[in-house]
């Protein structure tokens, strides 16, 4: 169990995320959704502790950061280093005694090749890789299906069903609305640092038609295009 | 009381290490079978030119900790950072950083100490271990001005990075006029030179070359002129007050501002030589000799302007 209560964060005189609290359960799936700049990878990176923030993160673990894993939307790698070289240093950053990557390859990447070499959607799936193979509770995937092929994110949203069936909590950022809805039990809409809306599956053409309304009003006309 | 090594530095921080000499190896030599000789090559070179270095100028100690804290920057970047500490846990990761920043620190070190500077060896060692620690950005909406806005996008993102460095040696030149110290003062227009030379020192993503609808040789030369132009804005002020208030040296100043103006000209035909890869370290070595020995510039300045528009050629035309 993850609490969120109160989370503020501000750079400079921007508030990014104004007094967020959320609940998030093992066994569930959670979807952000909002507009670019909303606030979803501040409040992913303020959960991972890679931000620091006003409020209280609080969970059932002694140190949330140790049972999580984080995927960014854009996975760092250091130079020169292999796909198997990267995927043990994060099996072992988490004690997981592991080194037969290739029998667990299901994206069928190249791991003896240097990492920055890959293709982008390459990239998100060695770090999607690597965090699932640390065993982790948690799961923080910001946009884990962007720029990976339609093949591979049916393996993604496979994995994803499977944790949450192991009884991990996960929470998901993207902006392909039919996929959240598809995967998750719960789907928060994120606008200008706040959550506005909160909906249950089954009732996420509330949130879809919500959305519609926000985003879309006359903004169309306002191009002139026609 | 016993201490097992598994408790100080457990054993995903040995692989980190380990991961880092690899990646050190392979910079050298591809295949990694040549990291002896090309280790003794590198030590015996820089052992060569710091000795060179400081019997050449009385500052070559705080150019040392110029370039020393220039890497502690770099190693404390925020991407990189937030890898490491998603990788690590907290404790782990602030033994990594600590580590890090020491060993980089003990490449400099050493010289320090056989010239006797032993005050600033200390400082290095001890901003080494303060920099590990303490966060060296801050994330801020505010958007830093620049005179640079209309020429993208070196001077931009470097300006917006270093402003405080640029400030540093204006503060420091202010300080030489007012001692009458013209070493001094011409240290601190070395140090403008210096930071505008970092601003060339990584190679930037592809895209931001292919875009160019313009030959190989039209780009260096609009690069060479863009450079030449905005190092001149921040330069020149340094340069008038020097010939201002030391105009019995206004020829060395003058010849040290286009010699500085050369150096950054070599800087980006260097980057481009190895486009879109970084500088290998032979190339590295190469600039490094163009720098102590300024008569050789033209011809490595050549060298490296032919490999450039090699580079370029295959992403440009």
């Amino acid at each position: 169990m993850i609490r969120v209560e109160r989370l503020s964060k501000s750079y400079g005189t921007k508030q990014v995320l104004k007094d967020i609290s959320l609940d998030f359960s093992p066994g569930n799936i959670y979807g952000i959704v909002g507009r670019n700049g909303a606030g979803k990878t501040t409040l992913f990176r303020s959960l991972a502790g890679l931000e620091t923030s006003k409020g209280k993160i609080s969970s059932s673990f002694p140190v949330l950061k140790n049972q999580l894993g984080f995927l960014p939307t854009e996975p760092v790698f250091m130079p020169r280093i292999t796909g198997w070289e990267y995927l043990k240093l994060m099996c072992l950053a988490r004690k997981v005694e592991t080194e037969d990557f290739e029998s667990q390859n299901i994206f069928d990447l190249p791991l003896n090749q240097y990492a920055e070499t890959y293709s982008t959607g390459m990239k998100k799936k060695l770090a999607l890789m690597g965090v699932l193979l640390q065993k982790n509770d948690v799961f923080i995937l910001d946009e884990p299906f962007n720029g990976v092929d339609i093949q591979s994110n049916i393996i993604i949203e496979a994995l994803i069903q499977k944790l949450r069936s192991a009884g991990k909590t996960i929470l998901i950022s993207s902006h392909i609305f039919s996929t959240l809805s598809n995967l998750c039990d719960e789907i928060h809409l994120l606008s200008e640092g706040t959550i506005v809306q909160s909906e249950r599956k089954g009732h996420f053409h509330n949130l879809e038609k919500a959305m519609k309304e926000v985003v879309l009003g006359n903004e169309i006309d306002k191009m002139n295009i026609l | 009381m016993s201490f097992k090594s598994a408790d100080i530095l457990p054993q995903v921080i040995r692989f980190y290490f380990w991961l880092q000499f690899q990646r050190i190896a392979r910079l050298i030599d591809g295949n990694g079978k040549l990291i002896l000789l090309g280790l003794s090559v590198m030590t015996t070179g820089f052992i060569g030119l710091s000795v060179l270095l400081f019997e050449k100028t009385e500052f070559a100690v705080w150019i040392y900790a110029l370039i020393a804290v220039g890497l502690f920057v770099r190693l404390g970047e925020r991407g990189r950072n937030d890898h490491l500490k998603s990788l690590f846990r907290n404790r782990d990761y602030f033994k990594v950083r600590l580590l890090e920043n020491g060993l980089t620190s003990f490449i400099f070190i050493p010289i320090m100490i056989l010239y006797s500077e032993f005050y600033v060896a200390a400082g290095i060692a001890f901003l080494s271990q303060l920099m590990a620690i303490v966060p060296i950005s801050l994330r801020t909406s505010y958007v830093i001005p620049t005179p640079f806005r209309k020429h993208p996008f070196e001077f931009i993102i470097g300006f917006r990075k270093t402003y405080l460095g640029f400030m540093m040696s204006y503060l420091l030149l202010i300080k030489a006029i007012e001692v009458h110290n013209y070493n001094l003062g011409l240290f601190a227009m070395g140090i403008v030179f210096m930071v505008v030379m970092s601003f060339f020192s990584k190679p930037e993503p592809l895209y931001y070359v292919w875009i160019f609808k313009r030959t190989s040789g039209e780009f260096l030369k609009q690069k060479g002129v863009t450079s030449a132009l905005c190092t001149a804005l921040i330069a020149i002020p340094a340069l008038a007050a020097l010939c201002i208030a030391f105009p019995e040296n206004m020829i060395l100043s003058i010849a040290v501002y286009l010699l500085a103006q050369l150096l950054i000209g070599s800087m980006i035909v260097a980057k481009y030589s190895a486009y879109p890869d970084e500088m290998s370290l032979a190339q590295g070595f190469l600039f490094a000799f163009g720098f102590m020995f300024p008569p050789l510039l033209p011809f490595i300045v050549w060298r490296f302007y032919r490999q450039s528009k090699d580079s370029l050629d295959l992403i440009l035309e």
